[in-house]
């Protein structure tokens, strides 16, 4: 291929060129109901498709005569997974994908903005500002397709698409050969020569890799900031020969990138920067604060394209996430849309006004005859739960959901409110290999400000880097592994907050109430290997609770799942060795196996556990050997709390039933973020998700079920552990566990 | 592989130091601990599932499918499969040979008494064999002698070598300082288990990591210990770095730590392990 300038991919059309299907197409595909057809080429077809939550897609199907070749579903299914495994909110994300139909597909999301070939052909170079956020972006998008073990091999303008949020890269990786490059794939791939590393130019397989996406970043960003791309145009051969051997032409760039483009541009694949070198050199900005990351002729592009799609057919109202119905404003398409494009829409004024205005008549999809006037031109903010509510945590979940979705209606049901929220559930199943996957439809949606979640622990370090990236802040309940806060590197916590104490203070909480019964001097504490991350920290913190009064526990410590013999064997050797208290540092399964054993050898002394077996299935498993046990758990009794009678009464209304554990933890969460972005906008500003996690760190919240503050880690301050007590079936609320060890007066010598 | 190596050894490091911070233990920064080459406390068989729970996403399972029929049953067959496991010193890194003696007597089993000392024990039936191989690097530029050794043990039941796992956690739980052998000492011992999927561990059905300070009557000052342990099956793999002066465990700007050589030893012996028993295709 021999362009003079960079063309649109051919697989993406702009949207007003949406093809219709032929009558040769299905009209579905799996989830996605097909629109139309964005493109096609000798490989396959690329359609625009909608799920059952209306929101787009761009699938792509391959001819079955291709996927026939050797190796190729294999290849497709390890690109997928790969590609799965791509998590930024500057690449567009994979949703789903079949390798095995007979005719293998994948779905991305689908963004409706122009290409920043398109836009720099219409409008001209971007400025300094809008190439330094577009170059920030691209790169941390490269960076995590390099983390994920894949080459993009395809960085070009016509694979940067530009939204109102930020640019997005598209087509990671995806079904491409090992070693087959833009210039052999003739027929999907069509790249742009000009975007070719001397590497990829020269077809040298093995020196292709993450280097030459950089080479390809450079030339993206000389364009963008010239209109030209640094190795010119013409006949292929000649610019690959200036590729390999010629210097860039960077005449235009501006002095403050000037630098880094060519270094991105050296020869030597060795000698360029990694894209997270990149992403680190152009921090100062970052998109996301509306529209003003693009001049507004752009902006206005993307605003008219945005409304365009309104006319697509077959547009219902439907909802969003894959959980249960969201509060306050059903989500219909419309609003999906404007949250797409809303900011751009306040950015431009009346000219996209009119847009939207035009539209009105063709718009009568929801049915709510709203479509006589322009819609007011809004921008749809939510706050998004992430929790488990069909796994093995569900009844902690559901009990989150309630709280979150209380807090937003009372807010949406003020007449004084600022802004309305929606609110978001999807649901992790407790599912952490494929969490990740669920929680992109919270991260990558621009109109999510914060979200309360997870349940679990597993979910939370699954998903836990895609919060990071996406800058939201997560904030849980029920999640207590210290890592989640707690950061290697240099890098400090700034995502996730926690209003539980962690594993290690629970742990060390437990210690405290139990040196409160006097006669404890040689409690045997047993670590369950069952959920290993929990119980070592449990333990630790127990030990070190312990070690502050004086008392040496005996330690044992059990592989996981054992069985109730095991159980037995090793609380008779405990008794044998003479403890006098047992602690359980261990899930509920194997909580049932010992509270048993204890039975039955007839063992008198006090029993503890912690918050993973804080639960009916303790009760209702162990039955008569549960009585007596101390449950230390994270959350309180709203009955014991004064201040918590009116978020009770108003959950009773509300869902017909008294709250259950965790979901007044929930409501108080959330009100305190909500409060947070009322603060914001009161002080002027629209509520964002930028600088909230800091702002929420460093407040102090009294709420229904008490105060929250939180250390410099993002950790709960301080306290936080409750101590019920198992009577006659049921959980019976003691008090708070004390901040401080009751150290035996006389403490045995024995160590 | 030389990548995972690395993720289980950051990660086995994080997590310890994450503990140490988060209760407040003092003493972090230096580690570790037991005589080289041990046997277990206790080791009664009792049937487990293998610990299969995964909190971390990323691979769901180990890519290891062992032949039942490679599987060691006699005392003979486990002990040439230990030997032929066991990291001699080109399994650490250029530098490193044997001591004397090589290998532990094949009855070598030492047990860690209610006193907290390491004691002469007997191998239980559920153990079919144990080799260790002991290895060192010479004192040289103002350098000590760096010991360390490698240990094989082949248990009868992948249960068995479960509970063995178990009981090397509870050593350093009940006895945070060790005598190993008179003038030899561990203190201020941490351990921490990682099963498959979880801390980085992308190389083994389970694995741990001890460590502590060392202290040797013949040596000034406190050295770093560390021990790491793994399991594939009804085998463990372990390692042991007592620290000397003029060594540092951890690599660093301006040196290469002691770990790196401890790491891949334990990575060639699971790596041995797997060959020796998988399903030859």
């Amino acid at each position: 291929m021999s362009t003079a300038t960079p063309q649109p991919d051919p697989r993406r059309p702009e949207p007003g060129a949406l093809q219709p299907l032929l009558p040769s197409d299905p009209s579905a595909i799996a989830g996605y109901r097909l629109l139309g057809r964005l493109g096609a080429g000798g490989m396959g077809v690329v359609y625009l498709g909608r799920t059952a939550a209306g929101e787009l897609a761009a699938v792509k199907v391959t001819h079955a005569d291709q996927a026939d070749q050797p190796d190729f579903r294999a290849r497709f299914r390890r690109e997928v997974e790969a590609a799965r495994r791509v998590s930024s909110p500057w690449a567009v994300p994979v949703t789903g994908a079949d390798p095995d139909a007979p005719e293998p597909w994948m779905a991305t999301a689908f963004v409706a903005g122009p290409s920043l070939g398109e836009a720099v052909a219409a409008h001209g170079p971007l400025p300094e500002r809008s190439v330094r956020l577009l170059g920030w972006s691209v790169a941390r998008a490269l960076a995590a397709v390099h983390a994920a073990g894949l080459v993009h091999r395809d960085v070009k303008p016509g694979n940067v698409l530009l939204a109102v949020d930020g640019p997005r890269l598209i087509d990671f990786g995806i079904a491409r050969a090992t070693g087959e490059t833009a210039l052999t794939a003739t027929d999907m791939v069509v790249g742009t020569p000009g975007f070719l590393a001397p590497e990829q130019a020269e077809a040298r397989t093995d020196a292709i890799g993450p280097p030459a996406d950089v080479f390809a970043l450079g030339c993206l960003l000389a364009y963008a900031a010239t209109g030209r791309p640094p190795f010119g145009t013409g006949a292929v051969d000649a610019l690959m020969y200036r590729t390999v051997h010629d210097e860039p032409d960077l005449t235009g760039v501006p002095e403050g990138l000037l630098d880094l483009v060519r270094e991105c541009l050296a020869k030597d694949p060795a000698a360029r920067p990694t894209a997270a070198e990149i992403g680190v050199r152009l921090v100062e900005d970052r998109p996301g604060d509306g529209a003003e990351w693009l001049p507004a002729p752009v902006v206005r592009t993307i605003a008219e394209r945005s409304a365009r799609m309104l006319a697509l057919p077959e547009i219902d109202a439907t909802e969003a996430g894959t959980g249960t119905a969201p509060a306050a404003p059903p989500k219909s398409r419309r609003n999906f849309l404007l949250l797409a494009s809303g900011a751009a829409v306040l950015a431009v004024g009346g000219g996209a006004a009119a847009v939207w205005a035009g539209l009105g008549d063709d718009d009568g999809t929801d049915g709510k005859g709203d479509g006589k006037k322009p819609v007011p031109p809004r921008t749809q903010w939510t706050i998004g739960v992430l929790a488990d509510l069909s796994g093995p945590a569900k009844e902690i979940g559901l009990a989150q959901e309630r709280g979150a979705r209380l807090a937003v209606e009372q807010f949406n049901a003020r007449k004084d409110k600022p802004f309305t929220l929606g609110l978001k559930v999807v649901d992790d199943r407790g599912d952490a290999p494929r969490a990740l996957e669920s929680a992109k439809t919270l991260t990558t949606d621009p109109g999510v400000l914060a979200v309360l979640g997870p349940t679990t622990d597993a979910v939370g370090q699954a998903v836990l880097p895609a919060f990071e990236e996406a800058g939201i802040p997560l904030i849980t309940v029920s999640a207590g592994y210290n890592l989640l806060t707690l950061r290697a590197g240099s890098t400090p916590n700034e995502t996730f907050l926690r209003a539980i104490p962690n594993h290690i203070s629970a742990g060390t909480h437990l210690s405290f109430a139990a040196t409160l019964l006097p006669e404890i001097r040689r409690p045997g504490v047993l670590e369950d290997r069952t959920e290993d991350h929990y119980s070592w920290q449990v333990t630790g913190g127990v030990r070190f609770g312990f070690g502050q009064a004086g008392i040496a526990p005996h330690f044992r410590v059990v592989p996981a799942h054992a069985d109730a013999r095991a159980y037995r064997r090793v609380l008779g050797e405990m008794i044998d060795s003479g403890i006098d208290a047992y602690v359980h540092c261990g899930v509920t399964e194997t909580a049932v196996h010992a509270a048993r054993a204890l039975t039955e050898l007839g063992f008198a002394g006090p029993r503890f556990t912690g918050q993973a077996v804080f639960g009916q299935d303790f009760v209702k498993q162990a039955g008569a050997a549960a009585e007596g046990w101390f449950v230390c758990a994270p959350v309180a009794d709203p009955a014991t709390q004064k201040t918590a009678a009116a978020f009770t009464a108003a959950h009773r209304k509300r869902f017909g039933t008294a709250p259950a554990y965790y979901a007044g933890e929930s409501y108080d969460v959330v009100t305190m973020t909500i409060e947070q972005l009322k603060a914001q906008a009161k002080a002027g500003g629209k509520p964002a998700r930028k600088g909230l996690w800091a702002a929420l760190r460093k407040q102090k919240y009294t709420g229904a079920m008490g105060g929250y503050h939180f250390n410099e880690f993002g950790d709960l301050g301080m306290g936080g552990t409750f101590v019920f007590a198992v009577q006659n079936g049921a959980y019976k609320p003691i008090g708070s566990a004390p901040l401080l060890p009751n150290k035996p007066e006389k403490n045995d010598k024995k160590a | 592989m030389a990548y995972g190596d690395r993720r289980l050894l950051r990660a086995c490091c994080t997590v310890l130091v994450g503990g140490l911070i988060a209760t407040g233990c003092a003493g972090a920064g230096d580690d570790q601990r037991k005589p080289e080459g041990k046997g277990s406390t206790s080791t009664t068989p009792v049937p487990t599932g293998a610990s299969t729970t995964a909190p971390a996403p990323t691979p769901t399972a180990l890519d290891f499918t062992p032949d039942p029929k490679r599987a060691p049953k006699t005392e003979a067959e486990a002990r040439r499969l230990a030997l032929a496991v066991v990291a001699g010193p080109d399994a650490w890194a250029p530098g490193y040979v044997k001591r004397t003696p090589y290998l532990s007597d094949p009855d070598y089993w030492p047990v860690l008494g209610a006193n907290c000392s390491w004691e002469t024990g007997t191998r239980p039936a559920s153990v079919l064999a144990s080799v260790t191989a002991y290895s060192e690097v010479p004192a040289t530029g103002g350098k000590g002698v760096l010991r360390v050794a490698a240990t094989v043990t082949v248990h009868r039941t992948e249960s068995d070598a479960d509970w063995e796992m178990a009981s090397t956690l509870e050593e350093a739980l009940n006895c945070p300082d060790q005598k190993l052998r008179d003038g030899e000492r561990v203190t201020g011992l941490m351990s921490l288990g990682n099963p498959f999927g979880v801390g980085g561990n992308a190389t083994a059905h389970d694995a741990l990591r001890e460590g502590g300070s060392y202290l040797n009557d013949a040596v000034k000052g406190k050295q770093f210990y560390s021990w790491y342990q793994s399991r594939l099956g009804q085998i463990t793999v372990a390692t042991v770095v007592k620290g000397a002066p003029g060594y540092q465990e951890m690599s660093d700007a301006t040196s290469i730590g002691t770990s790196q050589a401890q790491v891949q030893a334990l990575v060639t012996m699971l790596q041995r392990a797997e060959d020796q028993l998988e399903v030859q295709s």
